[in-house]
C-alpha cells in the first residue's frame, strides 16, 4: 500500500520484481516460526506429490541424445512454472538447463498432481521433482562407480559427464541411459544439492513458453460446454509468434 | 443472410460466406484459423482481439465483416513466424513481455499501428497508444520498454 501511493506521489516506477522483493519482507516477517529459525529436519517422507507417484520414470526420462525429459502434472498458462521446474530438474541433476525437455500434461503419461492452483506448481511440483531428480542422480552415479570400478563418492558430475577428479575415465548420463531402470521407487533418504551450490536455480531463465508455438499448433478442447463447441486454452498458444 | 466477401488477410485472398455483421474475429478465428486475435470481452473494451484493418488497429470483436472492403488486414500470423520474427516480435521475446500472453496480441498489433504512423514515439505516446490495451497479470513496463527497443532498432 506504502510502496505504491509513494510510487505515483513520485512518479516513480516500481517493477513487479522489486514489489514482490519489498512484499517478501513482509510475508517473511509474518511466517517467522522457531522451526524455520532452528533449520528444518529433512523431511522422513517424500514431498507429497512425489509420494502419489513415487515411480521416477513418471517425472524423468534420460535420453541417449543427450537430454532429459522432464514430465509434471502441472500446466503452463502463463505462470512460467515450466521454466522454473526446467530449472530445478537442470540444477539437482547437474545438467545445463538447455538439455530439459519439459513435457505438457497430458493424462497418459503425467503424473497425476490434481489441480495447478494456488501458486503451488514450485512448492508441490518443484519439491517433488527435486526429490526424483537427486534419486535420478544417484542412481546414474551408482551405475556409473560400478562401471569406472571408482568409489561413488569419488564421482562428480558437470553438465550429465560423471568423472572422478584426477582419473582419465568418464561416462556420461547419456550413454548411461538405456542401461539405467527408473522404473523405480523415489526414496526420500537421498542426497539433496546444498542452495549455496546452486548456479541455475535463482537466476532469471528466459521462459521457455514465450516465443513458441508449438509446431502443430491446433488448438485443443478442453472444456466443452455443449457437443462440438469449444471454449477453451490450446497447448503451445500463439503468443507472440506464430510458427 | 449470408453473402461471400472477398477479404485480403494477411496477403492472401480468401472468399467467406457469412452474415455482413458477422464480427471480423470470428470470421478470422473460426474461418481462418488465425487464433492470434482473441476473444476478451467482446465489447472491444480490452484490445485483445485487435489487428490491423488498412492502417488502423480495429478491436475486431465488433468490427462487422462487411465493413472491411478492400483495406488489407493484418493479424499477428502475417507479421512475422518463430523462426522468422518481426522486430517487435523480437523486442518482446527479449523482454519478455508477457506473462499469460492473453493481451500481447493486442499489445503488439496496436503498437505495430503505431510505429507505422510513427516509428520514433516518445514513451508518453507508447502509454498513449496502449492506454486502451487491457493487461491484468502486470507485464505493462516490459510491454512498454519492447516497444521503445523495436523503435530503437535495438532488439537483437
Amino acid at each position: 500500500m506504502r510502496a505504491g501511493s509513494d510510487a505515483r506521489r513520485s512518479g516513480r516506477e516500481y517493477s513487479r520484481r522489486q514489489f514482490g522483493q519489498a512484499a517478501a519482507g513482509i510475508v517473511l516477517f509474518f511466517s517467522m516460526r522457531p522451526g524455520v529459525i532452528l533449520g528444518q529436519p529433512a523431511p522422513a517422507r517424500l514431498p507429497a506429490d512425489l509420494d502419489a507417484n513415487r515411480r521416477l520414470d513418471s517425472w524423468l526420462r534420460i535420453n541417449p541424445e543427450g537430454n532429459i525429459e522432464v514430465f509434471t502434472g502441472k500446466v503452463e498458462l502463463g505462470q512460467g512454472n515450466l521454466t522454473a521446474l526446467a530449472q530445478i530438474a537442470a540444477e539437482e541433476l547437474d545438467v545445463a538447463f538447455e538439455r530439459v525437455r519439459m513435457r505438457p500434461v497430458d493424462t497418459t503419461h503425467s503424473p497425476d498432481e490434481s489441480y495447478t492452483a494456488g501458486s503451488a506448481s514450485i512448492e508441490a511440483t518443484g519439491s517433488a521433482l527435486r526429490y526424483a531428480a537427486a534419486n535420478t542422480r544417484v542412481i546414474l552415479l551408482e551405475t556409473a562407480a560400478a562401471k569406472l570400478g571408482m568409489a561413488i563418492d569419488t564421482l562428480t558430475v558437470d553438465d550429465g559427464v560423471i568423472s572422478s577428479s584426477g582419473a582419465a575415465n568418464r561416462v556420461t548420463y547419456w550413454q548411461l541411459a538405456l542401461e539405467t531402470p527408473l522404473a523405480r521407487n523415489a526414496s526420500s533418504d537421498v542426497p539433496l544439492k546444498s542452495p549455496s551450490k546452486y548456479r541455475i536455480v535463482g537466476t532469471s531463465a528466459p521462459r521457455l513458453d514465450i516465443p513458441r508455438s508449438s509446431p502443430a499448433a491446433k488448438p485443443t478442447c478442453r472444456i466443452r460446454a455443449c457437443p462440438g463447441c469449444c471454449s477453451a486454452a490450446s497447448y503451445g498458444r500463439p503468443v507472440i509468434t506464430r510458427s | 443472410m449470408p453473402e461471400t466477401y472477398r477479404i485480403r488477410v494477411n496477403a492472401a485472398e480468401h472468399a467467406v460466406t457469412a452474415d455482413g455483421d458477422t464480427p471480423l474475429l470470428y470470421v478470422l478465428r473460426n474461418d481462418l484459423g488465425l487464433n492470434g486475435p482473441k476473444f476478451g470481452c467482446g465489447l472491444a473494451q480490452c484490445g485483445a482481439c485487435t489487428a490491423i484493418v488498412g492502417t488502423e488497429a480495429i478491436r475486431t470483436c465488433l468490427f462487422p465483416l462487411s465493413a472491411v472492403g478492400d483495406a488489407p488486414v493484418l493479424t499477428l500470423e502475417g507479421l512475422g513466424t518463430v523462426d522468422r520474427p518481426h522486430p517487435l516480435q523480437k523486442a518482446f521475446i527479449a523482454e519478455q513481455a508477457a506473462q499469460c500472453g492473453y493481451c500481447i496480441n493486442g499489445m503488439v498489433m496496436t503498437a505495430k499501428a503505431l510505429l507505422d504512423r510513427n516509428p520514433r514515439p516518445t514513451r508518453a505516446e507508447i502509454r498513449q497508444a496502449l492506454a486502451g490495451n487491457l493487461c491484468r497479470c502486470g507485464t505493462h513496463l516490459r510491454i512498454v520498454r519492447a516497444i521503445e527497443s523495436a523503435a530503437k532498432g535495438a532488439a537483437p
